[in-house]
């Protein structure tokens, strides 16, 4: 009883939190609309400070960033709009205006066709998306079982022995895919370099030879950290060391 | 007492007084020489006196004199007089020597010349006329190398220039550059002297002439540490006076060709400080103003505007790079157009260099060029300094959009934006806590997964349960009378080709499965006690009467062996058969 009422109260503050945020996301709208991107960007901040956010605030703090010619932090948020919705196409345009800010220009590795149909497979749901639809695949799968076990008649059972192993099969491959796809976000995160200017170097030191300078803006992946250095990857797989605060891992 | 100190000090003012207008001094040549050399001393007076009375020239041997000379001169109607003893000497033995007053009197006073110190050193290698015009030449004329710093640092401009001195008697004929320095290790700008213009100037004491001769060269030390600048050899060719006079009593003058070289002078180079040096530091020394412009801020695409990237004051300009316009990469960059101005002064060079980058953006969009920074150091504040410059943005305003690839205008004449444009805020969303737990291997996920699975193998036990307990007879006796059937029937189907083997084999199935169903021997039952068990069985009537029409047919196949049966309607038939029995048993 005492669990249910505090469930209560905890849905009904969030409801309320969640309200007064939409009306703050609002507000900031409208600061943007009229120019005043740094009290625009204040709200959407505060909004992100209160432990709720969406695809649509960190397009906003991306829009509004890009407005205020800061490329890594447009980009930043651009980004982290993408995670929450990969598809949305507005998102990917302006991020495509903020990456013609950059200075950098690293041409991205040829994927090869396996990989790529593998990749776009697996990205094609969130982690979330691909368990319920494994979840989803599992139910089927043994309602068709039964329901084959009870049957009697030849023809049917066939069908339903077939359905229930097709269910099976999507259910573990959905499986599969989320795993996949939360083993890679694990394996290597995505950053941006927020410095203006960054020397990638070979070793995590600063005597170490320079590979090649880099600028704000740029995305990377952190293979590993040790220390105050991050051993990142080039979108082209040059591997390297850089200053960790250099850079902003995309993360919520 | 005090009136005689008076006395004395009115007596020596009157002495002094007089003395300002009476001098009587000796004068020699030079007051250095080899034992082997003459000197020549004379005692100039510049009023007339009697009694002369030379030194005793102790250590010396006069080898010629006393000659007396007179000079009288009206010079704008003043006049003035001098009168001289001449001596020549030549020294009886090295060191300090000195020579001693000689005395005159004049106008009844006598008054003392001053000693003169002298020093003999050993003998010179050929035993100098100072009247010999090659020695006059030798003496009388300098090449020296002068540099405005001789402790410069590294890439600091020192200026050298040549200048020959000579004696304001002499006369410059002919001048001629025999070897020249190279200056390895400094970057030189010559300028050369265009003609020789005669200066005059203090030299080690003296007033000579001068004339800068090959040119004046700035110097930019490309090396620290010891550097030797070569010396320049000249040759020249001088008119000394003989002090003969000619008929007309103009001075004679002989022709005396000489090589003479400015000696080596060594620069000591100062590496720049490597404390506070800047990371792109790349070598600029002097003292610059640093600015990038970009012609056009706003514009369309595929249109083009100019960055200029420009350096401008005083120093070694053209010995560092610029550094590099830093700009967006999908901004298409052409290679700088390099432009420079630079004057130079014997100060060093002064002006600008600069490079100017086109640019043409084909998105429309907006590229920063990012702020960049040019160091330099400057030797008269002894440090480094580092110039930013600001950031600009480049709009561009109408053109396609990233992505979209040009198309070839085909002579629309509404020109819509290829693309979609930088998209505007989203008004409405849905927010969600950040902190939100996957549900991927969450508990429920693991729950929704788990408990079904484990319950499943216990659902399928109970259903198995269920069924052997209570089993489903007609089902499972259909299934049971097929293989019954096939098992009896075997025989009889290997033998379908055969006819009358085939029919006792049927007949005899047909016995079997009776015998193994009822449990009694049929074979030798008549049709008609075979029909009476079945129906007391129960068996279904038309049943029954195709059973016996079966055997009947075994029976007639059997006594007349060629008769033509349908081997396989029968074989079908009594399949169907049993299996009918087979259910009602």
């Amino acid at each position: 009883m005492k669990q249910f009422t505090v469930l209560i109260l905890f849905m009904y503050f969030y409801g309320v939190s969640a309200q007064s945020n939409e009306i703050l996301f609002a507000q900031a709208n409208k600061h943007y609309n009229s120019g005043e991107f740094q009290a625009a960007l204040e709200l959407y901040e505060s909004i992100v400070n209160d432990g709720l956010h969406s695809a649509e605030v960190y397009f906003n703090m991306g829009n509004t960033y890009y407005k205020m010619n800061r490329t890594a932090p447009a980009i930043y948020n651009f980004e982290k709009a993408l995670l929450l919705a990969p598809h949305d196409k507005d998102i990917i345009n302006n991020l495509a205006f903020a990456q013609n800010m950059t200075v950098d220009n690293i041409s991205a590795l040829p994927e090869d066709e396996v990989s790529s149909f593998f990749n776009t497979l697996i990205y094609a749901f969130t982690i979330d998306g691909w368990a319920y639809i494994a979840t989803i695949g599992l139910l089927f799968f043994l309602f068709f079982f039964l329901l084959y076990y009870l049957n009697n008649f030849t023809s049917t059972k066939r069908i339903f022995f077939g359905a229930s192993l097709i269910a099976l099969v999507l259910g573990l491959a959905s499986m599969a895919f989320a795993y996949q796809q939360q083993h890679a976000q694990k394996k290597v995160q995505a950053a941006i370099i927020f410095e203006k200017e960054i020397t990638f170097r070979s070793e995590p030191n600063f005597r170490s030879e320079e590979i090649v300078l880099l600028h704000e803006g740029t995305k990377l992946y952190i293979v590993e950290t040790i220390e105050d250095w991050a051993k990142v990857k080039l979108a082209n797989g040059t591997l390297g060391w850089m200053p960790k605060e250099a850079i902003k891992a995309i993360v919520f | 007492m005090i009136v005689r100190y008076l006395k004395l000090f009115i007596l020596l003012f009157y002495a002094t007084s007089v003395t300002a207008q009476v001098s009587f001094e000796a004068i020699v040549a030079k007051q250095k020489l080899g034992i082997n050399e003459r000197l020549r001393i004379e005692f100039k007076m510049n009023k007339d006196g009697d009694n002369f009375k030379p030194p005793m020239f102790k250590n010396f041997r006069v080898i010629a004199g006393p000659q007396q000379s007179v000079t009288n001169m009206f010079n704008n109607g003043k006049r003035s007089y001098s009168k001289s003893y001449i001596y020549f000497l030549s020294p009886l033995k090295q060191g300090n020597l000195q020579i001693e007053q000689a005395e005159i009197e004049i106008d009844g006073r006598i008054y003392k010349s001053n000693p003169v110190p002298i020093t003999v050193t050993s003998a010179v290698e050929k035993p100098l006329n100072p009247n010999d015009p090659s020695y006059i030449a030798k003496e009388k004329m300098h090449l020296v190398a002068e540099l405005s710093r001789s402790n410069p640092y590294l890439n600091e401009p020192v200026t050298i220039r040549y200048k020959l001195y000579y004696a304001r008697s002499l006369m410059l004929t002919n001048l001629n550059i025999l070897d020249s320095p190279k200056f390895k290790d400094f970057w030189s700008y010559k300028i050369e002297n265009k003609r020789l213009q005669i200066r005059q100037e203090t030299y080690k004491g003296e007033r000579y002439n001068y004339v800068e001769v090959w040119a004046k060269t700035i110097l930019y030390p490309q090396r620290s540490g010891k550097l030797e600048i070569e010396p320049l050899s000249i040759d020249v060719s001088i008119d000394v006076p003989t002090g003969r006079r000619d008929f007309f009593g103009n001075q004679t003058y002989t022709q005396v060709a000489r090589v003479i070289s400015a000696g080596k002078r060594t620069l000591q180079v100062k590496a720049l400080p490597e404390e506070g040096k800047p990371a792109d530091f790349s070598g600029a020394v002097g003292s610059f103003t640093f600015e990038v412009n970009t012609t056009k801020k706003e514009l369309n695409a595929s249109e083009s505007l100019q960055a200029v990237v420009k350096v401008s004051g005083t120093g070694n300009l053209n010995l560092f790079e610029l550094p590099e316009l830093e700009t967006p990469s999908s901004l298409e960059r052409y290679e700088p157009e390099f432009k420079e101005r630079v004057n130079s002064s014997p100060n060093g060079m002064k002006g600008f260099i600069s490079n100017s980058y086109t640019l043409v953006p084909q998105f429309q969009g907006k590229y920063p060029i990012s702020a960049i920074n040019f160091s330099y150091f400057d030797p008269n504040l002894k440090q480094y300094k580092t110039l930013q410059s600001k950031e600009q943005i480049i709009n561009v305003l109408e053109g396609p959009t990233i992505g979209a690839v040009p198309q070839p205008s085909n002579n629309t004449i509404t020109a819509l934006p290829q693309g979609t444009p930088f998209q505007f805020i989203k008004l409405k969303t849905q927010l969600k806590p950040i902190k939100q737990q996957l549900y991927f291997r969450s508990m429920l996920f693991y729950m929704i997964w788990g408990i079904p699975l484990g319950l499943f193998p216990v659902v399928m036990f109970i259903i198995y349960r269920n069924r052997r307990n209570f089993p489903d007879l007609s089902q499972r006796r259909s299934k049971n009378a097929n293989r019954l059937a096939r098992k009896y029937l075997g025989t009889a189907k290997k033998n379908l080709k055969n006819p009358h083997q085939f029919y006792i084999a049927l007949e005899r199935a047909l016995h079997n499965y009776l015998k193994a169903k009822l449990k009694i021997e049929t074979t030798d039952f008549s049709k008609e006690k075979i029909e009476n068990v079945l129906t007391q069985i129960g068996v279904d009537t038309s049943n029954v009467s195709q059973f016996i029409a079966l055997l009947e047919r075994c029976e007639l196949a059997r006594y007349t062996p060629n008769s033509e049966g349908d081997l396989r309607a029968d074989y079908q038939q009594s399949i169907r058969v049993i299996a009918q029995l087979d259910k009602q048993f």
